[in-house]
């Protein structure tokens, strides 16, 4: 029996031939398209791990501001930290810049993809995509520093793999940004060339492969003290001496103030030394003009005894006594003598106590000036201590942005993959299921027939899954196999690594997406439909044999009144209301996938267009060594970096201390250390409003701000705060900034600056995004819309199929073609209109809020809004394709005989 | 003659398949009046009824219904002749399942502007009660009076049945047939009707046979009996 319904199977196929290829088509593409996503995903995490093994990636790189000594490299190596000089510097070449390096050899070693390493003075290495956008071969030449450079090799670096020019950099543009490797002598020779643009930078690349950690590590380098003399930059001196450089002007100046303080005392000790001497000497001086006095009044006979104490009265008394004006004469002049001498005598009195006394006090004053020096040292030590420190950065490989980004990129595409392939399987399942129950139902009294002979359950069910399990998995193997191709996963590879550098990776195809694609489809296909159709084949075989219909359950919908073309349409709805549901979730998962794509070009054109609008300043100056004095023509700001964490992602966030009066930003600023305004670009990104907390870290604590508004702008991860008052937050000097804006290019030397960012360099690197992910956005469109359209047409063919009776029944009784058309099709534009109206907006509410998890590793505003017309678009674009599907499909009711239809029945 | 049919001639398949089901009928039926078709199986009633009714083509003859040649209609010219002046009454009735009694008749009603009322219809195949059910839940006799309500709904002045009762007990027949000719008398509905019941010829105008194709007998029944009194249905 088995072997006559197998034959049957056959029969079966070449009758529904059109609907089993459509069928097979649309699995086979999209298992195309999924194993394509997801095995190229694989193959970019696996290749970049493999890669990474292979190049010794490093465990962490850091900066220092002078080169470590040999000493310090010997102690870390002692460590078992192995570690290499990744110094580099930056060249102007046309409009671009280049990295140059030293050829590594120990860590981050270069994967050749083209090439042999430079090996000879005068050769290049030159990244992948650098060489790709400059359209530059191997044998190519490239002027660097004034002499030219052949390209002996392109090669991939494990530490830019997404070769950001700096970690803070929005986007990557790998047209104005490349690294180049030259020999050491070139490198030597490039020290002084000209076109430098930037100081040599002192970076060292780590690898631990002991028990060290890279906190040990970091500790270590934390207790390198820096000697300023040493340091050859410029600009870092210039720096230096105006700031941890006056540590020592002022603590020679408190050693002179204790030195004088230290003189001074000496002296008023040896002032009160001499106290009682000077005072003896008034005395005596006194006591001898008295004796003076004495013997002069003696010669006028007057025997008195002048003392200190008593010659006023006596004086008094001799002139009332003798009133001789001669006598009286001398007796004024001795007397105005005494006074004088009797005050003299007072002043060096009150002079030497007044000594005494400072002497006192200058002891004092002497601990005092000691202890103030004391706490001034202390103060300095600690207020200028990270100048001391000669650890410029530290950030370890799993922080890194430029390290393995393309991979944590495809472990997103590597979910998204699975999840559309898992959301595309249940709906084939499906519209398999509506098939198979379709051809149950046609099949009734043959079924009948089949049990009343004795044919079992079981054989029938295998019988009615055969054919779809069967064309299902041959088309889940084509797809499979195609996918695995370099059609396949080597052109969706290739399109996952525009973006980044990376080494030519080989596919890798691991097992389970064979199972995946391959196995697990066939078997969920098989699953359902026996849900499905056990229930349709427990009939009892008389019910089946007589086709007994369902009784329509009675809807409670009132068709009195209505026109009879409604009541029909309606009812035939009701009737192919599984077929509709079909419609319905093919639509809604097409509509999932069509958001992917149009959500991810809506974010592309969003992040291109606010970070153009919203770039007001011309020119960003991130200062590594500020100046003085703000350049002319400046907006001077004050920015510190934070990190945050979304996601399991850790974000750099700015900081920006800005006057209110800043052009170039639109905020209002409070006078306050805890509030700011973010960006919106923040706001987006870490779902923040108006009235939340921003908790935010940097290296030794977290610090909370009060949100006090979201300002337009998303170009950065900015929050805003009030210039001073940020000034007063961090303790730096009233003038301090770190950033300047400008509307037009400043002449600051290159060597001061962490970074120079323009307008122009924002909009072309916001650009890159819409460029890089034209592709995808074009792939997820235009398979969302093949799967729609095929599921649409196959759903309303069953449709038409399950109604052919009914058809041919109403062209005997005279309907004409468009009525026909009416009565079967067009109401299906009802299903499709308003299935559409319900899957457009939750589709792209549902991928909202997925979205963000597939772009959880990128720091850009997620604005995922697009014009109401796109809608409009989209709907129109629906219903156009059903308008067509029912134009093709008319033809297929053309073609359906009334005699033929009524002998079958028969 | 309100029907007409000249040498009509129709054949199936090719080769060794090749089968002519039709050898050059030629037939003739006026108007109000009630005709049978009856033969043997592959006789060719059925061809010839499809015929007539449009809905097969016939390779060669003629056949003019109301004076309109069917013969080299398109697809839409029949379906036209089909709506102005054909109803059709099946032996499996051929409901919509999932449309009601009253639902079904309205299919048929939609198609021409001058209906009769359903209501009056319904009342006169005591179906009134039962306007609102499923085909599925009538009796075969219900079905196949809903389908000639159906039928009539839209007045035809043909009226082609396929074996009427040949899906019902003899009780139901009968009624069947009693409706028939209700309707012919009351509608004066010209009909013609494919049976292997050999009782029915007795209640109509005209009796044709048909063997291997061709019409081997054909008369005028000039001493009808009522439906109500035929015998062995």
């Amino acid at each position: 029996m088995q072997k006559i319904l197998t034959k049957r199977v056959f029969r079966n196929l070449k009758t529904n031939l059109f609907r089993y290829l459509a069928l097979a088509f649309m699995i086979m593409f999209c298992m195309f398209i999924v194993v394509a996503l997801i095995g190229a995903a694989e193959t970019v995490i696996h290749g970049t791990k493999t890669f990474h093994e292979e190049s010794k990636v490093e465990s962490g790189q850091f900066t220092t501001f002078i080169p470590l000594t040999d000493e310090e490299i010997a102690k870390l190596e002692s460590l078992d930290v192995e570690i290499e000089k990744h110094f580099s510097m930056d060249f102007a070449v046309e409009d671009t810049t280049l990295r140059v390096f030293r050829v590594r050899e120990k860590i981050d070693l270069l994967g050749v993809n083209e090439g042999e390493l430079p090996s000879k003075e005068g050769q290049i290495a030159l990244d992948p995509r650098y060489c790709a956008e400059h359209n530059l071969k191997v044998g190519d030449s490239i002027s660097i520093g004034g002499k030219e450079y052949r390209i002996s090799c392109i090669a991939a670096v494990a530490d830019y793999d997404d070769v950001k020019k700096e970690f803070g950099d929005a986007a990557t543009d790998c047209y104005s940004f490349g690294v180049a490797f030259v020999g050491q002598k070139d490198y030597e020779q490039l020290y002084d060339a000209e076109n430098r643009v930037k100081s040599e930078e002192y970076l060292y690349a780590y690898r631990l492969n002991g028990t060290t950690t890279d906190e040990d590590v970091k500790e270590y380098l934390e207790g390198i003290e820096i000697q300023a003399d040493q340091i050859d930059d410029e600009y870092f001196k210039d720096y230096w001496e105006r700031t941890a450089g006056q540590k020592d002007e002022y603590l020679d100046a408190m050693d002179e103030l204790v030195d004088g303080v230290d003189e001074l005392k000496d002296g008023t000790a040896e002032l009160t030394k001499h106290n009682e001497e000077i005072n003896a000497g008034a005395t005596d001086f006194m006591n001898a003009t008295l004796a003076d006095c004495t013997e002069s009044l003696r010669t006028y006979g007057l025997q008195k005894d002048l003392t200190a104490e008593n010659y006023k009265e006596e004086l008094k008394q001799i002139k009332e006594r003798m009133p001789i004006p001669a006598l009286i004469t001398k007796i004024d002049e001795l007397e105005k003598s005494l006074e004088s001498l009797h005050s003299y005598q007072k002043g060096v009195k009150d002079y030497t106590d007044g000594v005494a006394d400072v002497n006192d006090g200058m002891t004092e004053v002497g601990d005092g000036v000691q202890e103030l020096r004391d706490k001034t040292k202390e103060l300095i030590d600690e207020y200028f201590d990270i100048e001391l420190n000669n650890l410029q950065s530290f950030i370890v490989a799993e922080d890194n942005i430029r390290i393995s980004a393309a991979a944590n990129d495809q472990v997103i595409t590597l979910y998204a993959g699975m999840f559309c392939g898992a959301l595309i399987i249940v709906m084939f399942a499906y519209v398999i299921s509506v098939f198979v129950v379709h051809g149950i139902e046609q099949e009734s009294s043959v079924i009948g027939a089949l049990y009343a002979l004795g044919v079992k359950r079981k054989q029938l069910m295998l019988h009615y899954i055969s054919l779809p399990v069967v064309v299902t998995f041959i088309s889940c193997l084509i797809g499979t196999l195609v996918g695995c191709s370099k059609w396949g996963i080597g052109w969706q590879t290739a399109d996952a690594i525009a973006y980044y550098s990376l080494p030519i990776l080989d596919v890798y195809v691991p097992a389970y997406l064979l199972m995946y694609g391959i196995v697990m489809p066939p078997i969920l296909a098989a699953i359902v439909n026996v849900i499905v159709i056990r229930k349709k084949l427990s009939k009892p075989a008389l019910s089946l044999i007589r086709n007994e219909q369902k009784i329509p359950k009675n809807i409670k919908m009132n068709f009195k009144g209505k026109h009879f073309v409604t009541t029909f349409k309606i009812k035939q709805m009701i009737r192919e209301s599984r077929t509709a549901i079909a419609v319905v979730i093919g639509m809604f998962v097409t509509m999932l996938l069509m958001m992917i794509g149009l959500d991810c070009q809506t974010l592309c054109k969003n992040v291109q267009k606010l970070m153009t609008e919203d770039t007001k300043y011309e020119y960003m100056y991130t200062y590594k060594y500020p100046e003085k004095h703000v350049p002319e023509g400046g907006e001077a700001a004050y920015a510190y970096t934070f990190s945050k964490e979304i996601m399991g992602y850790k974000f750099d966030v700015t900081l920006l201390g800005i006057d209110e009066d800043n052009p170039y930003f639109d905020t209002k600023l409070k006078k306050s250390q805890n509030s700011v305004v973010i960006s919106s670009a923040m706001a987006s990104k870490f779902q923040l409003k108006e009235g939340d907390k921003l908790i935010v870290s940097d290296d030794d604590k977290d610090y909370v701000f009060h949100i006090d508004g979201v300002t337009k702008y998303a170009t950065s991860m900015y929050a805003f705060m009030d210039l001073e008052s940020m000034r007063e937050l961090f303790g730096q000097d009233d003038d301090y900034y770190n950033v300047v804006f400008s509307d037009h290019a400043l002449d600051i030397p290159s060597g001061r600056l962490f970074a120079e960012t323009s307008r122009s360099s924002i909009e072309r690197a916001s650009g890159v995004f819409t460029q890089q992910m034209r592709g995808m956005v074009t792939m997820m469109v235009s398979v969302s819309a093949i799967i729609f359209v095929i599921v649409l047409f196959l759903m309303m063919r069953v449709m038409i199929d399950r109604a052919a009776f009914n058809i041919s029944l109403i062209k005997i009784f005279g309907y004409r073609k468009h009525e026909i058309r009416k009565l079967y099709l067009d109401g299906n534009f009802y299903v499709v209109a308003i299935g559409a109206l319900i899957c457009l907006p939750l589709s792209k509410c549902i991928m909202d809020m997925i979205f963000p998890l597939f772009v959880s590793n990128v720091a850009c505003v997620l604005e995922f809004a697009f014009p109401i017309w796109e809608y409009v678009i989209i709907y129109v674009g629906i219903l156009v394709s059903y308008f067509i599907i029912n134009r093709v499909l008319v033809y297929r009711i053309n073609k359906i005989l009334p005699a033929e239809v009524l002998k079958n029945r028969e | 003659m309100y029907l007409e049919v000249k040498n009509v001639e129709k054949s199936y398949g090719e080769g060794g398949s090749y089968l002519q089901v039709l050898k050059g009928v030629t037939t003739g039926v006026e108007k109000g009046q009630m005709c049978v078709i009856q033969g043997t199986s592959g006789s060719g009633k059925s061809t010839l009824l499809n015929c007539i009714g449009g809905l097969d083509v016939m390779d060669s003859g003629s056949i003019t219904v109301d004076g309109i040649e069917i013969f080299g209609m398109n697809q839409e010219k029949l379906s036209d002749y089909r709506r102005d002046h054909l109803g059709f009454i099946f032996q499996f009735y051929n409901l919509v399942p999932n449309l009601t009694v009253r639902e079904n008749i309205q299919v048929c009603e939609y198609l021409t502007k001058d209906p009769l009322s359903i209501d009056e219809l319904l009342e006169t195949l005591g179906l009134t009660a039962h306007q609102n059910k499923y085909p599925a839940q009538l009796s075969g006799g219900q079905q196949q009076r809903c389908a000639i309500a159906r039928a009539l709904v839209k007045n035809p002045k043909l009226l082609l049945c396929d074996e009427p009762t040949g899906a019902l007990d003899s009780k139901t027949s009968r009624e069947i047939l009693i409706l028939l000719e209700k309707i012919n008398a009351q509608y004066n509905t010209t009909m013609l009707i494919v049976t292997h019941n050999n009782c029915i010829k007795n209640m109509v105008h005209k009796v044709i046979y048909l063997k291997d194709g061709m019409i081997s007998k054909e008369y005028e029944n000039e001493t009808r009996i009522p439906a109500a009194q035929l015998e062995d249905l």
